[in-house]
């Protein structure tokens, strides 16, 4: 099982469907069928908390950055690159 | 020849002249060609000559049309000319009775795009057709930072989304620096890992002022994207070489954001959903579950009731702890059953058990002997059934 912490948003919640399809199948042991239910859970869970994790950011990319692309310049950009607007 | 028709030289004319102006295609069209011969008349009205590589053709134009006209003629001339094709009977010369004409920069340009566009898509550069992500982290914008298109994506995501984060890389849109500055933007977006997708365009203009997203630069860098490219050149009916190399076409800035930016609501509803789908499905199957527990009790008694229930009361709760507050409510309440039915048993006793045709058997001391290892041969025993005790010999074990 990967990391659900990992997950991206339509990952998880793919998941997250696969398994109510599951459940929903009628000879899933209970025992199975709680662990899916667990499972579901914390997928759902970290979906919400995916949802939360935006903060309005509106960023720029650096007009260095620019240029570099521009100029074709191979190297790897610096950290700073975003600024805010 | 008898019944044989002979033409006048007029009537020929007027008559191929009728047929001309009967067609449908020829009463209305659109001819490019180079001006030579001109000759503007005393009249006012203008003659000249279309011509291209292989053929020419005759072209009157009439002072009225030639004066609304905005272009200044001029032989040498690439021009697209509108008009109805016709004979002039008297000379018997086919022409072009030309009502308007433009210069051909538009038309060049649209050879241009049609042989660029064949290029590219012999290529393959117009084969991305990615599934947009349902909630990208970070939308990329390449566009102006002054221009519509900006205000437009951010009003609609900010709608949809509030706190979507969004990430411009801001470029010239038109003139002849914008094509390069698009790749660039386009490329620089890619390199932000949070970016997932990428919406690039302008607002509305006029074809010339959407020609830069006719580039191949801008389309390479659209067809090399790490992530989905939404073109949004703003304009319904051309598409650009940008919107045939993105993952997918947007009419207007704004409908690219639609695309890109989920609705936050509707997210919400969709988990919310699942949850209380599974929620539902794990308290049913306790519940059936409980009901299984129900037809057990009718036999626990033979053996220990407490033991038999506690145990799946047990494994109930355990169950009960992982699960979340919507259905332990339901699970509390198939518990308190559970322990109403346990009491029952317990109020029950071994007497009432007894009545029921069971005994049970001790050793001399009183200690109630489980099963058979409590026994051996010779030994005296106790046997309390309904109504009394008694006691006896094990004369054999089985």
């Amino acid at each position: 099982m990967d990391n659900i912490s990992e997950l991206k948003y339509e990952q998880a919640y793919e998941r997250l469907e696969q398994i109510v399809e599951r459940m929903s199948a009628a000879a899933v042991p209970l025992d199975e069928l709680m662990k899916l239910y667990e499972e579901g859970m914390e997928l759902a869970e970290h979906c919400e908390k995916l949802l939360k994790s935006y903060d309005a950011r509106l960023e720029k990319v650096s007009s260095r950055a620019l240029l570099n692309e521009q100029e074709g310049a191979e190297d790897e950009p610096e950290d700073d690159e975003e600024v805010p607007f | 020849m008898a019944g044989e028709t002979v033409f006048t030289v007029a009537r020929l004319n007027e008559y191929a002249s009728r047929v001309l102006s009967n067609d449908p295609r020829l009463r209305s069209i659109k001819v490019s060609g180079e001006i030579s011969g001109f000759k503007r008349h005393s009249s006012g009205h203008l003659y000249f000559t279309l011509k291209d590589q292989e053929a020419v053709i005759s072209c009157v134009m009439f002072r009225s049309a030639a004066s609304a006209m905005k272009i200044d003629p001029k032989d040498g001339m690439q021009v697209i000319a509108h008009g109805s094709v016709s004979i002039y009977a008297r000379d018997g010369k086919y022409q072009l009775y030309v009502d308007g004409m433009r210069a051909s920069g538009e038309g060049e340009l649209y050879r241009q795009f049609l042989l660029l566009k064949a290029k590219l898509e012999a290529e393959g550069v117009f084969e991305n057709a990615r599934e947009l992500p349902a909630l990208p982290r970070m939308i990329g914008v390449a566009t102006s930072a002054s221009g519509a298109a900006l205000h437009d994506i951010i009003t609609v995501t900010r709608r949809r989304f509030p706190n979507m984060n969004i990430l411009l890389a801001p470029c010239q849109v038109q003139g002849p620096a914008a094509p390069a500055e698009i790749a660039a933007a386009v490329r620089a977006l890619q390199r932000f890992p949070e970016v997932d997708v990428i919406i690039v365009g302008r607002g509305g203009g006029s074809y010339e002022d959407l020609s830069c997203f006719n580039d191949e630069a801008v389309a390479r860098a659209i067809f090399a994207s790490r992530v989905p490219v939404v073109s949004a050149v703003g304009h319904e009916t051309d598409f650009t070489i940008a919107d045939f190399a993105a993952d997918m076409r947007a009419p207007t800035p704004s409908a690219a954001a639609e695309l890109c930016c989920p609705v936050l609501a509707d997210l919400e509803d969709a988990l919310s959903g699942a949850r209380e789908t599974a929620a539902r499905l794990a308290s049913d199957a306790l519940r059936e579950a409980e009901n299984g527990l129900k037809r057990l009790t009718g036999s626990a008694a033979m053996a220990n009731p407490h033991y038999a229930i506690g145990l799946i009361r047990e494994r109930l709760r355990a169950y009960a702890q992982r699960l979340d507050s919507g259905v332990k409510t339901a699970l509390m309440a198939s518990e308190a059953k559970l322990f109403g039915r346990l009491e029952k048993l317990k109020a029950l006793g071994p007497a009432e058990v007894m009545k029921r045709g069971y005994s049970i058997v001790t050793d001399e001391h009183g200690n109630v002997i489980k099963d058979v290892s409590g026994l051996e041969p010779d030994k005296r025993i106790g046997i309390q059934m309904a109504g009394g005790s008694a006691s006896a010999v094990v004369t054999e074990i089985n």
